[in-house]
């Protein structure tokens, strides 16, 4: 273990964070996961939460109470199965001599016809829901600030693009962000003029109409 | 005889609920008077998905001594988290005060950024709304009437409404969707009434405020634009096109304004962005849908469901 991986380790067990490239190394190397107990074990006696009979090897015993279990089988109960096997046998003979009359035909197929009937309605409406599923399941929400401000900040900060995404789409989706950001002002602005536009637009319609009836 | 019955019953029923819409529409015209003509200090929270935002609003009416010597509606509608906008309300006068930018004036007979049923009359609500009383709560500790503005087109989200049964003020606002989701919700907290003026409104009366309203951006009605917008939602109309657009990176190739009178949709043509699938989001009761296409990105921003969003992009060509 080198020196770095024993600083990051003892850094963790102070409640610092670590890297995903860290984390996957302590996950893979078991010499890692022994020191990783250590310093919780240091750390919690220097903080005084060890309990007072300490069990470090529960584990281990349980394992070894587990192998000297008695392993149990299952006993197969051959009588309900020869019973039912019978009853079966009695209904299938009536069946068998219904299913020879044209009432008994008759039930059938019409029993199939509206069981198929009712699978392809079930069928279209589960399909009917999956294509409106991208469009009525819940959205993302927008981050915006308060309705009176002329700047409604979305957020901008990397914290709210997932790490997940390589830089170039990080970049990609902060620039979306902005862009919707100008828009949401745009739409504001175009709301708080659009009662002055339309008083204009009245305005100058009736002045263009004045003169022509003055014409006449 | 089971006829006359039935006959009987159905006119019954059209009668009652004829009754019940006329007694909804009563109290939303209460409710507008009331912010139209108390003297009020009103705190409110504004609550979205994630998201709250606490204002305050004052309103009075000066009735036309000193220095304004006509009668004077006055409102202020103010941020209370952080800074941002101050918006005044003197009569058709709305003025927008942001910190370190001059005060803007415009046109309007109310603040844009309170509920727009508030304020719009009920033979405009009425196209496209039903008023249906409902049950009767305590909020706020006041008693408070349930009024259900309910869409007639499914696709339009309807409002509830709680009036204080004493005065009409209006107390709550949800906008809910056809499965009576809460999108968007209005609270008021705190109200205050007041025999008259608020003093906080008093120096607004005196202010040195811009007289005339700022200049619109240049009517671009006629500029030919290479796309068109082929499909309007039910009751919405185009109230301007191809408007410039500041912004201040990407250039808007085209937009379009829509309104059915009440709630407005923009629409906004971008140069593509890079991304290659739809993406929308929700700020509460709007929706935003940007679409892509072969060259360029379709945004759609308003108070619909994603599905008419989508339609609407997708009606850009």
């Amino acid at each position: 273990m080198s020196s770095e991986q024993r600083d990051w380790l003892s850094a963790a067990s102070d409640n610092q964070g670590i890297s995903a490239q860290q984390l996957d190394q302590l996950i893979a190397e078991p010499e890692l996961q022994a020191q990783w107990l250590r310093f919780q074990m240091a750390g919690a006696a220097i903080r005084d939460e060890l309990p007072s009979a300490l069990d470090l090897d529960f584990a281990d015993r349980f394992a070894s109470l587990l192998d000297k279990e008695d392993a149990h089988v299952l006993q197969v109960d051959a009588v309900p199965v020869l019973a039912a096997a019978t009853a079966a046998k009695t209904s299938g003979n009536i069946f068998k001599s219904a299913a020879n009359s044209g009432w008994f035909k008759t039930l059938m197929q019409g029993a199939i016809a509206a069981g198929v009937a009712v699978i392809a309605v079930v069928g279209v409406q589960n399909q009917q829901t999956n294509t409106d599923d991208a469009l009525t399941s819940p959205l993302p929400v927008l981050q915006t600030g308060p309705m009176g401000n002329v700047v409604a900040p979305v957020s901008l900060s990397q914290t709210t693009v997932q790490t997940q995404y390589n830089p170039q789409q990080q970049q990609q989706m902060l620039e979306q962000q902005r862009r919707l950001q100008e828009l949401m002002q745009a739409r504001q602005q175009q709301i708080r003029l659009m009662e002055q536009a339309a008083i204009e637009r009245e305005k100058s319609a009736k002045a263009e109409k004045e003169p022509k009836s003055g014409g006449q | 005889m089971i006829k006359y019955g039935v006959g009987l019953l159905l006119v019954w029923l059209t009668l009652s609920q004829a009754v019940a819409s006329e007694d909804g529409w009563k109290l939303v015209k209460h409710s507008q008077q009331a912010v139209k003509t108390f003297n009020f200090d009103v705190s409110f929270v504004q609550q979205k998905a994630n998201h709250v935002s606490t204002f305050r609003w004052m309103h009075g009416i000066h009735q036309g001594s000193g220095a304004l010597g006509i009668q004077t509606e006055l409102e202020q509608l103010m941020t209370q988290d952080g800074y941002g906008t101050d918006t005044f309300r003197r009569n058709n006068f709305v003025y927008y005060a942001a910190p370190d930018a001059p005060v803007v004036a415009t046109l309007n007979s109310s603040i844009k950024e309170l509920p727009a049923i508030l304020f719009k009359s009920p033979e405009v609500l009425g196209k496209l709304f039903d008023a249906v009383p409902g049950s009767s709560v305590a909020l706020s500790g006041r008693n408070a009437q349930l009024v259900r503005l309910a869409a007639r087109d499914p696709s339009r989200y309807s409002y509830w409404l709680w009036l204080d049964a004493e005065t009409g003020f209006p107390l709550r606002v949800n906008t809910v969707n056809e499965e009576n989701e809460v999108l968007e919700s209005w609270m008021v907290v705190h109200m205050q009434l007041k025999p008259s003026l608020p003093p906080e409104l008093v120096g607004l009366m005196n202010a040195q405020l811009p007289a005339e309203p700022a200049a619109l951006p240049t009517d671009a009605s006629n500029v030919a634009a290479p796309f068109t917008l082929n499909w309007l939602p039910a009751g919405y109309e185009i109230i301007s096109e191809h408007q410039p657009v500041m912004t201040r990176s990407g250039r808007v190739m085209a937009s379009w304004l829509l309104s059915d009178g009440i709630h407005q949709i923009s629409i906004f043509v971008q140069p593509s962005n890079g991304i290659s699938e739809p993406q929308a989001f929700r700020d509460g009761a709007t929706t935003i849908l940007v679409m892509p296409q072969q060259n360029y990105d379709v945004t759609v921003i308003g108070p619909v469901n994603p599905k008419i969003a989508n339609q609407l992009a997708v009606a850009v060509q």
